[in-house]
């Protein structure tokens, strides 16, 4: 093994000039970061998911030289904050908790609604009802196929509207 | 009563998750990984693969240290990542740079790498079967080149390296041979002689115990139940690791990688995963390939997905003996090595922290 040499020193994919990583990098977050904090706040709630996400983030900066070859970054990211998440125990009635009083107009149940769901459930129905996500897309970030998170999807939905007693369509 | 759910998911979910910003991430950092957390990260979905294993039941493979957040003074949780510590500490003491041989990967595929697997197959196949008992452990002992950290996200750009700078670590670890809820050990080893450890358990909540693993988390009683027919073996883990990644056949590839380099399998599955792997279409013939520690060996390569002509996955085998000797992954189009690894030594022990003689 050896240095330098003749070989060419092309070792970053993003064009642009030298040292611009951080940039790059805050970029990636801007546009990334939000579906990624989505995803894992689903899966671990409020407070849970957005450490798993800031420690996901900081893990891909640390390792950015290496991890933005990746073709699918959110995506391995939503994993690395899987690894995160998965150690911590918020209360499950909790986490979707967003305090006492506040200026809101969903039902008050919804929280702890949202909490019994399976945690597929809660990704496919906060990403693809709540934000209107494409079940491509969801498949894409969290590596589960479009057709089953289309299934978690409709028995979260028709979970969420029993434990509510509401009904969307009407 | 609002009517529509999708509004008020919505709300809901507005109201109570704040958007990370860079100053969470700058308070999250130094998050310190260790090597074989890296490893797990990379092998799974990195070049893409997933730390989860897909029944979501079993944890990341080694990468069972979880906890990354082990900043020095803090009080992490229960399993520290300490190994992570030695990545932090290690110095930089090698320079895997730009190496010209790894741009030339045979132009002629498959019929030499496959030729090279089945010979290798045969070989691994040879081997006696170990007599192991359940209160053993599976000690694998690497040495990896890994990435330096990035400077502190305040720090000014710097100027455009015209090589990556690798880290020397050495990785002991201790994996239980019957039940992954027993308690292993992964224990690093800086150049500089910084040793940390830390133990590991997939014992928690939702765990069932006792249990043997699963493809990401294997324990040697595990890999006794694979198949050893190749095809067998080749579509169980094209089913368990289906939707990872973004090619089914580079993640076979790596999953393989993975099982052959960090576990000791018997020696009918090491071969069945030998031919496996020769089964896997877009495998090539690497006729030059270096380790961890500079040792010169022949590979067979898969090119995933990814900017700069994908990323090169190599094993590299001894050519005197068609032992696995280790791995490296590579820019295709650069040749630039971006990790690499060594294998320095497997066997089972009955202690954990018990090396094998004549290792040391």
């Amino acid at each position: 093994m050896h240095a330098a040499g003749g070989a060419r020193p092309a070792v970053r994919p993003v064009p642009g000039k030298a040292g611009d990583d951080q940039a790059v990098f805050e970029r990636f977050v801007e546009e990334a970061g939000p579906r990624l904090g989505r995803a894992l706040a689903a899966l671990y709630g409020f407070e849970d998911g957005r450490d798993a996400t800031a420690e996901a983030l900081a893990y891909a900066w640390e390792n950015w030289q290496r991890l933005q070859h990746i073709a699918n970054l959110p995506g391995y990211l939503f994993r690395v904050g899987q690894t995160r998440g998965r150690r911590r125990r918020q209360p499950l009635p909790e986490l979707f908790d967003i305090g006492v009083g506040g200026d809101y107009s969903f039902e008050p149940g919804l929280p702890k609604a949202l909490a019994t769901l399976t945690q597929r459930q809660r990704l496919a129905v906060v990403l693809v009802h709540g934000y209107g996500y494409t079940l491509r897309e969801v498949a894409e970030l969290t590596g589960i196929r479009p057709t089953t998170v289309q299934n978690h999807l409709s028995r979260g939905l028709a979970r969420l509207r029993g434990l509510m007693g509401v009904n969307d369509e009407g | 009563m609002k009517a529509d759910l999708s509004e008020q998911i919505h709300e809901l979910m507005e109201l109570g998750a704040r958007r990370v910003t860079m100053a969470d991430i700058k308070n999250q950092a130094p998050v310190k990984v260790s090597f074989l957390q890296r490893a797990a990260a990379r092998s799974r979905l990195g070049r893409s693969r997933l730390i989860l294993a897909s029944g979501g039941a079993s944890a990341s493979r080694f990468g069972r240290v979880i906890n990354l957040r082990g900043r020095p003074g803090r009080p992490s949780g229960a399993i520290v990542g300490a190994a992570a510590g030695a990545v932090a500490l290690a110095t930089i003491v090698t320079v895997i740079g730009i190496t010209s041989q790894g741009s030339h990967t045979h132009p002629a595929v498959n019929k030499g790498a496959i030729q090279l697997l089945s010979k290798v197959a045969d070989a691994a196949g040879r081997q006696p079967s170990p007599h192991v008992r359940d209160s053993q452990y599976m000690y694998v002992e690497t040495t990896a080149a890994v990435p330096p950290s990035p400077a502190p996200l305040t720090n000014k750009p710097k100027p455009f390296p015209r090589h990556i700078q690798l880290k020397m670590i050495t990785s002991q670890v201790w994996v239980p041979v019957d039940n992954v809820c027993r308690t292993g050990l992964e224990r690093g080893t800086t150049a500089n002689g910084q040793t940390s450890s830390s133990t590991f358990s997939a014992q928690g909540p939702g765990m069932k115990c006792p249990n043997i693993g699963g493809l990401n988390d294997p324990t040697y009683r595990l890999l006794q139940t694979l198949p050893t027919n190749p095809h067998a073996l080749l579509a169980l883990i094209y089913r368990v690791e289906r939707g990872h990644g973004p090619s089914p056949a580079q993640e076979a590839f790596v999953t393989i990688g993975d099982l052959l380099r960090n576990t000791i399998a018997p020696p009918n599955v090491t071969a069945a995963l030998y031919r496996a792997a020769a089964l896997i279409p877009g495998v090539t013939l690497v006729p030059d390939a270096t380790d961890a520690t500079g040792r010169h060996g022949v590979a067979v390569a898969r090119i995933g997905p990814g900017v700069d002509g994908g990323v090169r996955e190599e094993l590299i085998f001894s050519k005197a003996n068609l032992q696995l000797i280790g791995e490296r992954t590579v820019i295709a189009r650069t040749g630039v090595t971006t990790t690499a690894t060594a294998i320095i030594a497997r066997a089972f022990v009955d202690h954990r922290g018990q090396v094998p003689p004549g290792t040391h």
